[in-house]
């Protein structure tokens, strides 16, 4: 007998030492939709995938592909298999070309298996690439791409194969509209050919434009599950976070920060002039007191790279000034001391310092005020810390616990709390709420509002344009490492932004 | 609960050493009793002194290979000095110093040219294997005042010089990652450099003053080894990196940084020592002392490996 789904999870149960992953789990995906999995960050949906992908093995229940019980014993196990996983986090070898990660594991030989068809590897490269729209030479080396050309790879292989089951962990958090256009033109391309589709994302607009089916995951266990049609936002929001959260803050809802648009005697807190390196071009900007500024732009358009040189992360010619003080020969250390903090877009290898425990990726920025007759005062670190947790509501209140453990959302929160800690007035977001759950992402804006009331003031880098309107008091626009246009609260709407950050000149 | 599994993850190796002593005490006689003991510390207490630097170093994510040829370059010189003439108080100073600036140069290349630790200190290794060679012809040097040794190899507080300084630079080595600024820097350089490179680390800085203190810690162990012997080689030291590396590996330091202890790696020395001297007592040929060293690290590393793996 044919079964109607692609694949089912029945029952499953997996845990950790000290954490119920998963208790009870089902879901089931047709052959042919797209089966939406929601979840707070934690809330098991990752646990989930890995089960499916068979990188864990549940502790009780059953995985049914096509009706037959299967047991994922590796990754590549459950490929051969046909169930493919896209994951969140990029993993491929820099140093490796764009074909060669493609198949690294199931190469194309010459017959005798020995020798790599490198002509062949790289016309069926190209060829996937095409199918999902984009442009990237196959010989290119994994290191030279961008962070969102690495993610439509990462799509690009799970395509590789007769794939029964797909599953998209976050595919979105790093592209551009374009880009996630291409990729739901690939995902209903594949639901016409029958493939079973998970997708997993933070962006609720997202999932309504493409989810036959949603189930919802909260702390390891069935919500609830159910065609889309019968889900709102409101709804989806209410049964992740378990609480009537009205979605986020509406942009309607801030009115804008009075102190920041009475042009007259603002006060600047950071300028920059001339800023210029290898991917800015003589860019130049001022950060009034008290507001927000959104910086947009494309991917690539030089946005982070502005923020590094301006923090002294990366060199560049061309004067900074911070607080009015002249930052001559900028370092990330002398920008701190001089009440500049910036949270980096990349979390995990800039930010985190993942082998130590919250507390310490807390005070690091601030460990000589922790410090008693020159020594490190345990009592005085802990005091720093705990109002913290409060404040920002980290997650679980455990000063000890090392913070790789920890959901995306509390890791932000305590990289945040580091720069508050070091008593920075000046604040940089980049990227704040990328690849967070929405609970945090409406503690992290709430928080920024809070920040330029008590009269700090920030600048706030992102991909996503709602984002940037919401938040921002005033906005500047980047392209091609210039800064192309200039847009107060009240002017700024996608069309004008995008037409700054695409048009010619 | 993490603090409970760390000792835990300890109390493994102090079993270790306490099955290889309790092995040892079945198989011969002689093995426990205060002078054997006493004389299994003093044996470690060079390794032991070099391994806390070493540990230091590998926490931060590098290496240092030049260990060893420091050792005979700062014994030979500081011998050829006392031996012309040069007060005790200031070739210890000279012998210290000359740790110092090696450690420096070793730091300085390895952060502010970028270069790798283990090239540099490869070459820095080789470089002063010859540096000792050329300065004393390849000839030992002999004559050690009896003020040296009594200052190295004498009692100290009711201690024998060696295991006096072992204390003295395991209780540094333990202060310094535990209760400083510099300590907290260390293993987060190692855990993730660009991370505190972004919150306001002066990496370069606390790299130069990690392998400067490694390098001084070595020197305090030239000079406790020429106190013993009365006498310094230019072929002194040499598989002292080594020795010192792989105490800290048994000791349960991480090879690839960010994580790791000093009681652990002097733990590791001694159960190093413990080894070589149960396996001399027991006329077991050096030969097969080496094969069981190896052994011995390999096994201690896989069980460390697999307490980690169950862990998570």
């Amino acid at each position: 007998m044919e079964s109607p789904y692609a694949v089912e999870l029945i029952d499953v149960y997996k845990s950790f030492p000290g954490v119920k992953a998963l208790s009870a789990v089902s879901l089931a995906v047709k052959a042919g939709e797209v089966h939406a999995l929601l979840g707070e960050n934690g809330a098991g949906k990752s646990t989930l995938l890995k089960i499916l992908s068979g990188v864990y093995i549940p502790d009780r229940g059953i995985v049914k592909l096509e009706g037959k019980e299967i047991r994922p014993a590796s990754p590549s196990h459950a490929h051969h298999m046909g169930i493919s996983l896209v994951h969140q986090e990029l993993q491929q070898v820099p140093e490796l070309s764009v074909a060669e990660n493609l198949f690294l594991a199931q190469e194309i030989h010459y017959p005798g298996r020995i020798v790599i068809n490198r002509r062949r590897s790289a016309v069926l490269a190209a060829e996937l690439l095409a199918r999902i729209g984009v442009t990237i030479d196959a010989r290119a080396k994994i290191k030279t791409l961008g962070i969102a050309e690495r993610q439509m790879i990462e799509i690009a292989k799970a395509l590789w194969g007769k794939a029964k089951v797909i599953a998209f962990d976050e595919p979105t958090s790093s592209l551009s509209k374009a880009e996630v256009n291409q990729l739901f033109r690939v995902i209903k391309e594949l639901k016409e050919k029958g493939v079973g589709i998970i997708y997993v994302s933070h962006r609720l607009e997202e999932i309504g434009a493409i989810a036959d089916t949603i189930s919802i995951l909260r702390d390891g266990q069935n919500i609830i599950s159910g065609p889309a049609s019968e889900f709102d936002e409101a709804r989806m929001v209410k049964s992740m976070v378990g609480r009537d959260l009205s979605s986020l803050p509406q942009r309607a809802d801030i009115a804008g920060n009075k102190v920041a648009e009475d042009s007259g005697n603002r006060r600047i807190v950071l300028q920059a002039r001339g800023l210029t390196n290898r991917r800015l071009k003589d860019v130049s900007f001022s950060l009034y007191q008290g507001e927000i500024l959104g910086v947009a732009g494309l991917v690539g358009s030089g946005r982070t790279e502005l923020m590094r040189a301006v923090y002294g992360a990366d060199e560049a010619l061309g004067k900074v000034e911070i607080l009015g003080r002249d930052m001559a020969k900028r370092s990330p250390q002398k920008s701190i001391k001089a009440g500049l903090g910036l949270i980096p877009e990349d979390r995990k290898g800039q930010a985190i310092l993942r082998l130590m425990s919250i507390k310490n990726n807390i005070v690091i920025s601030s460990l000589k005020n922790a410090e008693r007759f020159g020594l490190l005062s345990g009592r005085k670190m802990s005091q720093a810390v705990a109002a913290f947790f409060d404040r920002l509501m980290i997650r679980p209140r455990d000063p000890e616990m090392v913070i790789a453990n920890l959901s995306g959302g509390n890791q932000q929160k305590a990289v945040v709390a580091r720069s508050l800690l070091a008593n920075s007035s000046v604040l940089i977001f980049d990227e704040p709420t990328r690849g967070i759950d929405i609970g945090a992402k409406a503690d992290i804006y709430t928080l920024m509002r809070e920040l330029v009331a008590q009269g700090k003031s920030i600048m706030m880098v992102s991909s996503e344009l709602p984002e940037i309107l919401l938040m921002s008091d005033r906005i500047i626009v980047m392209k091609e490492g210039r800064i192309t246009g200039e847009l107060s609260r009240s002017e700024a709407d996608e069309e004008r932004i995008m037409q700054y950050a695409t048009g010619g000149n | 609960m993490n603090v409970v599994l760390k000792q835990l993850k300890q109390l493994g190796i102090l079993f270790a050493l306490i099955g290889i002593m309790i092995t040892f005490t079945v198989l011969s006689p002689v093995f426990l009793t205060v002078d054997n003991l006493t004389n299994i510390v003093v044996q470690s207490s060079i390794n032991g002194i070099i391994a806390v630097g070493m540990t230091l170093v590998i926490i931060q994510g590098g290496i240092d290979l030049s260990v060893g040829s420091l050792v005979a370059v700062v014994g030979v010189v500081v011998t050829t000095c006392m031996v012309q003439g040069m007060s005790v108080p200031l070739a210890i100073a000279l012998g210290l110093g000359i740790g110092l600036l090696v450690g420096g140069l070793n730091g300085t290349m390895i952060s502010r040219l970028g270069l790798q630790p283990f090239i540099v200190t490869l070459g820095t290794m080789s470089l002063l294997r010859g540096t000792a060679l050329v300065y004393s012809h390849g000839d030992p040097i002999f004559k050690v005042s009896r003020q040296f040794r009594a200052i190295f190899a004498g009692q100290i507080l009711g201690l024998p010089g060696p295991i006096f300084y072992l204390i003295l630079v395991a209780a540094i080595g333990m202060f310094i990652l535990n209760f400083t600024r510099f300590g907290v820097y260390i293993k987060a350089i190692g855990g993730s450099e660009e991370a505190a490179r972004m919150s306001g680390v002066n990496v370069s800085r606390y790299k130069i003053l990690t392998y400067a203190i490694c390098s001084l810690f070595t020197a305090v162990a030239a000079l406790v080894m020429v106190g013993r012997l009365g006498a310094a080689e230019p072929i002194a030291g040499s598989g002292f990196e080594l020795d010192a590396i792989a105490a800290t590996a048994v000791g349960g330091t991480s090879m690839s940084g960010g994580k790791g202890n000093v009681t652990g790696t002097i733990l590791g020395a001694l159960i190093l020592g413990a080894l070589r001297n149960g396996l001399t007592l027991l006329n077991v040929q050096s030969f097969y002392q080496v094969l069981a060293t190896g052994a011995i690290i390999l096994i201690a590393v896989s069980i460390d490996r697999f307490a980690q793996v169950k862990k998570s």
